[in-house]
């Protein structure tokens, strides 16, 4: 199987380049992630990150023939070759298929992603019905890999201004959270042209999310909550 | 201020909603009709429904226009200085064909 | 066909909605202050940019409606044309008659009945309406394929 990765050590390349690997034996059930260890094994000088190798950590997103995927949910034998590999588009690369997450992760602290309360702290916890807890699915389940975002061509349009598919899941979770009290400052800090209304519903991020969120309807609840709260 | 994003996004989807209904009725309405003459043509736009709608169409149209264009701006020009040229042209014009719209249908009998 | 551009920092991707293939990727996702750094990378061959029903629909929306936009003061001026005078109404009926009349009519029922259709779809997914994965895919492909049918129905019709 042939494979194309992309290569860049800013301190040394004046430029990045394609690397060409080729894999001889591709078991069933293999993942893009163990063609890559394998690789590193050949060359050692190529970098990536990964741990938990199971889709719970979020740290191999890197990009495969065009499209954002978790390196180690991806199976080889559903991709086309020569397979590309690059890392997520739109954020700094650091060094090969690493790339510096720290805009994507601004945004995130950008929304407030933690419960705000300021009713007085009750005896023993704050308590939700199995109903409201069962709100919360759908959005405290991402992994915050980036591939989302990085797909997003608004976010890729806007990237220090649009806060992106991931940010605004958080936000939602958050103004949907029956125990949190501060929705008004939460759509206070999303006001404006940028932050939450870039969205046109392109939905590459749902079509990408390897946990299978769905960031758009999340945007969409948030704009009729503020519609809501506006009128 | 929560206005500046959710206020043009409501004037952008409820202007569609007219422009759509009223556009399609417009186009339904001619469908399969032969072509007037001119005493046909103008009687018909200076009919109160249609001179009194086409107005608020008008209306809708500039507001969707600007919506939706404005948007644009936002995301294929970076510079802020450009932009905000571009954006006062754009109001500029949109004014402009606001009232070269007002003076044809006034003439037309709104 | 779009080429991977990669410069000091930024790497970036192929990008799937047709809009960024022809403008505001390259401009806005480098910072500005490292635009100049920027270069092509040449040499291989860029991945393939990846296309979703809805990334196209987003597109032909966007384009359909800067078409129309743009449009908008022949529509306005042909209008005022047509009620000023017998003479002006005969003049804008003749070039609506005429071959290049009907083809530019027939892209601009194109253009908006594709902007309608793909605005349709926004305003349900703005209640809430058809917005799972399999769902949206499905609405995209009706969508992307409206304006083609009433192009057709319209050309039967002017038979
Ligand atoms: S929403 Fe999905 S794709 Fe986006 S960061 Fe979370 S897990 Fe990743």
């Amino acid at each position: 199987m042939r494979f194309s990765i992309y290569r860049y050590n800013p301190e040394t390349d004046a430029e990045p380049r394609m690397q060409r690997f080729e894999l001889e034996s591709v078991s069933r059930g293999m993942m893009l992630l163990d063609a890559l260890l394998r690789f590193k094994e050949q060359d050692e000088s190529l970098v990536f990150r990964h741990a938990c190798g199971e889709g719970h950590c979020g740290a191999d997103g890197v990009n495969v023939n065009g499209v954002n995927v978790l390196a180690c949910t991806t199976r080889l034998s559903i991709l086309r070759e020569p397979v590309q590999v690059t890392p997520l588009p739109g954020l700094p690369v650091i060094r090969d298929l690493v790339v510096d997450m720290e805009a994507f992760f601004s945004q995130y602290r950008a929304v407030r992603p933690y419960l705000i309360a300021d009713d007085p702290e009750p005896e023993v916890e704050r308590r939700q019905s199995p109903e409201q807890r069962a709100g919360l699915d759908g959005s405290f389940e991402c992994i915050l890999c980036a591939c989302c975002t990085t797909q997003c061509p608004s976010w890729q349009n806007n990237p220090e201004r649009y806060l992106g598919p991931a940010a605004l899941l958080q936000a939602w979770r958050f103004l949907n959270d029956s125990r949190d009290t501060a929705t008004e400052e939460r759509l206070n800090d999303l006001a404006g042209p940028y932050a939450l209304f870039r969205c046109r519903t392109v939905m590459n991020c749902v079509n990408v999310c390897p946990k299978d969120l769905n960031p758009t309807e999340a945007i969409g609840r948030i704009r009729r909550l503020m519609l809501k709260s506006s009128l | 201020m929560m206005g500046s994003g959710i206020t043009p996004w409501l004037l952008q989807r409820l202007s569609s909603v007219y422009l759509g209904l009223y556009g399609s009725c417009i186009a339904i309405c001619w469908m399969g009709r032969p072509a007037p003459d001119h005493a046909a043509w103008t009687a018909w736009v200076g009919q109160p429904w249609v001179s009194l709608g086409m107005g608020l169409f008008v209306l809708a149209l500039l507001l969707h226009l600007w919506v939706g264009l404005r948007s644009l701006l936002m995301d294929w020009v970076t510079r802020t200085a450009v932009r905000a040229a571009l954006n006062g042209l754009l109001l500029i014009g949109l004014t402009g064909v606001g009232l070269w719209a007002l003076r044809t249908l006034w003439r037309a009998g709104l | 066909m779009v080429a991977v551009r990669g410069h000091g920092k930024v790497y970036n991707g192929p990008c799937s909605e047709y809009q960024n293939l022809f403008m505001g990727r390259y401009t806005s996702v480098m910072p500005a202050r490292e635009r100049n750094k920027a270069h092509l990378l040449i040499g291989h061959r860029p991945p393939r940019p990846w296309l979703s029903a809805a990334s196209l629909l987003s597109s032909t929306q966007r384009w359909a409606g800067l078409f129309l936009a743009l449009s908008t003061p022949y529509f306005l001026y042909s209008f005022d044309l047509s009620l000023r005078s017998e003479a002006g109404f005969t003049q804008v009926l003749q070039w609506v008659q005429s071959l290049w009349g009907r083809l530019w009519t027939l892209a601009c029922v194109w253009a908006f009945a594709a902007h309608l259709a793909a605005g349709l779809r926004l305003l349900l997914g703005d209640l809430g309406l058809g917005l799972d994965r399999e769902m949206a895919r499905r609405s995209a492909w009706a969508a992307n394929l409206f304006p083609w049918f009433v192009v057709l129905a319209l050309l039967i019709g002017w038979r």
